[in-house]
């Protein structure tokens, strides 16, 4: 409906702030309502792994590269995990050309930090020659239409795609590696998620759109691990939180990260 | 000499609508004796000429028009205002206030600040320089209370008058105020609680094209007010 | 690179993925499925994936750019880092700047930029899977995204790339194509008017094999000027018989 803009009049955030009193949304869901999920993987054949979500009419899409390359010094045994997160402009009239800014890093680092504390990709059984060659995976994350909450989206997208991807099987002689044609699983040992709440004049609603997030006054995410551990949080913008109110997100994002996860484990079954 | 469309025919940008002598009405250009549509839109056959209505197209300020806008940024001596158009417009403090005041002693944003809502008209629009806003006729000024909504600034418009007769009913039937901006904008006023009612029925009017649509869209209209 | 060359067309005269010499791939063209674009559309194009958006004619920063009595055109090519087998950097190449130049220049003629003076039209191109042939694609695709987004212009613009395989003249390059043929000169033209916008290559080419080439080009261009349009009309058709209806 609303063509995204950077100043709201205050018309319409009294309006979203009184519909929100009366435990209302713009798009009538209850404050801690997900809007529609789609998931679909496989979407870039080309691509080792890929998904493409769609999250309201917030689309975002992943691809996943599997690289052979050096381990890193301090972790010889292991592969690496790399996560690149873009907000291009043909995403919205509010992301310009260029390089990552803040917003994009970011995003890349929040999704970097939920897969990693949750071990969701199993770094070690990705070493291939200890200390001289390992698979790099490279997570590369792309908006495509913005309309809120890109980080729940992205964190959906890479997840999906790691999940099903499939990266080629190896020949080890002594040090040469041969890639061979045979495909496997990425080795995944979790599948976490993100859940993220706006705060909107003192009201907490999760998967904030667009419109929401113009008007919101601090935000916060919450990685949550197969387990229901918490695995990562960031909080966001120059408003505050109550201890209270963070518990209280908290729990219900574990709560909700259920169905999240289920849509992703869908994809294999 | 023949015309290849007839009224309410889609075309497309580069198809030949007529050859000959017809005039070239809006959304269409001759070339090389021939009449091409500019437009991904409808077509329009008339005696006075051939046009065609784009589906979606940005919007140029006119003058005359009255249009819903957002104050951007506060100078000295203007507002500048959003009107959803590439044209960013001006309203200058003579076409805001009914006395003059002193600039230098008076701060602008006591009548209008950032991210207030305007009900203006367009009193000047060369493409060379902005658009020239007032709002110091009646029905024009600032906005307190009540909703906008944006909606594509198109054919929607131009077209659909029997859905603009709906709102008007809307409008008697559950008395509040809306304006329609002919910017793609829309303010609803004094609707109270049945504010919601009208944007559901604001976005069915504007938005949904599906079959059976206008119908289902005057049926709820006249169903209004019966509580 | 030291790899064998495939051998890219069999004796009965079929390519690697069985077309015949004068075959497009088979192209589909989605239209509108980005919200916030004032225009968009996603084609697929044998394995090419290629998403446009376009948002314009809108206000221009900063305002010195601007011209004075016409709209500018900003294109920006992108290949997404997993578009292609060997992982791209996601920063941009001389190879993505240049294409960003020439299919700005093949879509420009196209637009009636003095209708929108002072303001920008905003072309972004990302490819999300590249299969050969993906400037044209972007073209062809671009085009459709402009007519959605209710710009006006002359023409549609379709686009495709003719090589040599075998000393034989294709149409439609797919990736292996492209990089082991004889040759690659990718066309663009608007249609109705039957202009080139864009024209370039690579390889040999004879003055022979350059005319009949670009007639091979134009067949394959009427071709997709036909998908564009059927994709273009069926995204509004429910809408125009309910406008009809509406006039009652």
């Amino acid at each position: 409906m609303s063509r995204p803009e950077e100043i709201i009049p205050k018309l319409r955030k009294d309006t979203i702030i009184s519909l929100l009193s009366q435990g209302r949304r713009l798009d009538n869901r209850r404050p801690d309502e997900f809007r529609e999920l789609k998931i679909e993987a496989n979407v870039i054949e080309r691509a080792d792994g890929s998904a493409l979500v769609s999250l309201g009419n917030t689309m975002v899409i992943a691809g996943v590269k599997a690289v052979l390359g050096t381990p890193y010094p301090d972790s010889p045994n292991e592969g690496a995990q790399i996560v690149n997160a873009e907000l291009i402009p043909l995403a919205s009239p509010v992301f310009e050309p260029g390089p990552p800014g803040e917003e994009d890093v970011e995003l890349s680092r929040v999704v970097d930090r939920a897969l990693r504390s949750a071990g969701a990709i199993d770094l070690r059984e990705l070493a291939i020659v200890p200390g001289r060659r390992a698979w790099c995976i490279y997570i590369d994350i792309y908006a495509l239409n913005h309309d809120g909450n890109l980080i729940d989206a992205s964190a959906l997208a890479a997840v999906a795609a790691l999940y099903t991807a499939k990266i080629p099987e190896v020949e080890v002689r002594g040090t040469e590696v041969r890639v061979k044609e045979e495909r496997r699983g990425l080795p995944m040992r979790d599948v976490p998620v993100t859940v993220t709440f706006a705060k909107i004049g003192g009201e907490i609603v999760v998967d904030p759109c667009y419109e929401e997030e113009l008007v919101m006054d601090a935000r916060i995410t919450f990685g949550i691990d197969g387990k229901g551990n918490l695995c990562a949080i960031q909080k966001g913008l120059r408003g505050t939180f109550t201890c209270e109110e963070v518990v209280r997100a908290a729990s219900l994002a574990r709560k909700l990260s259920m169905s999240l996860r289920e849509a992703v484990v869908k994809l294999k079954a | 000499m023949p015309v290849f469309v007839r009224s309410g025919a889609i075309v497309l940008p580069g198809d030949v609508v007529a050859e000959g002598n017809y005039r070239a009405g809006e959304g269409v250009m001759r070339t090389n004796g021939r009449l091409v549509s500019l437009y991904l839109g409808i077509a329009r056959v008339a005696r006075e000429g051939i046009s065609v209505t784009p589906f979606k197209h940005i919007y140029i300020p006119r003058v005359g028009d009255i249009v819903v806008g957002k104050i951007r940024d506060v100078g000295v001596t203007n507002w500048l205002v959003d009107i959803n158009s590439p044209y960013p417009a001006v309203l200058q403090v003579s076409e805001a206030l009914s006395r003059p005041i002193d600039v230098t002693k008076i701060d602008l944003r006591r009548y209008l600040d950032i991210g207030d809502v305007i009900v203006a008209k367009v009193i000047e629009f060369d493409y060379l320089r902005d658009p020239m806003l007032t709002i110091k006729e009646s029905r024009l000024g600032k906005v307190t209370e009540g909703l906008l909504l944006e909606f594509q600034p198109s054919l929607v418009y131009k077209v659909i008058e029997s859905r603009l007769r709906l709102i008007d009913e809307v409008k008697s039937k559950l008395k509040c105020d809306i304006y329609v901006g002919k910017n793609g904008r829309v303010v609803v006023t004094g609707a109270r609680n049945r504010l919601l009612e009208v944007v559901d029925l604001l976005t069915m009017i504007f938005e949904d094209f599906s079959p059976g649509s206008t119908s289902r869209i005057r049926a709820r209209v006249s169903r209004l007010g019966r509580r | 690179m030291g790899e064998e060359k495939p051998k890219l067309m069999t004796e009965d005269g079929r390519r690697v993925d069985g077309r015949r010499p004068d075959e497009l791939r088979p192209t589909e063209i989605e239209v509108g499925i980005l919200k916030n674009a004032d225009g968009s559309a996603l084609i697929r194009q044998g394995k090419n994936r290629i998403m446009v958006a376009v948002y314009g004619p809108r206000e221009l920063h900063p305002r010195h750019l601007a011209l004075p009595d016409r709209a500018i055109v900003r294109c920006r090519y992108h290949m997404a880092p997993f578009s292609v087998p060997e992982r791209k950097s996601p920063a941009p190449t001389r190879r993505e700047i240049e294409l960003s130049k020439v299919i700005r220049e093949a879509l420009e003629p196209a637009i009636i930029l003095e209708a929108f003076p002072r303001t920008t039209i905003d072309i972004f191109i990302e490819v999300l899977q590249a299969d050969g042939g993906t400037r044209t694609a972007s073209i062809t695709a671009a085009a459709v995204a402009l007519a959605d987004a209710g710009i006006p212009m002359r023409d549609l613009v379709a686009a495709v790339a003719v090589g040599k395989v075998d000393g034989v003249l294709v149409l439609d390059l797919n990736h292996l194509e492209d990089q082991y043929g004889g040759g690659d000169m990718p066309v663009a033209m608007m249609p109705s008017l039957e202009e080139i916008t864009l024209l370039q290559a690579d390889g040999t080419f004879t003055l022979e094999e350059l005319e009949k080439g670009l007639k091979l080009a134009m067949k394959g261009i009427r071709e997709l000027y036909e998908i564009q349009k059927r994709a273009l009309r069926e995204r509004y058709s429910s809408l125009a018989v309910e406008l009809r209806e509406g006039r009652r």
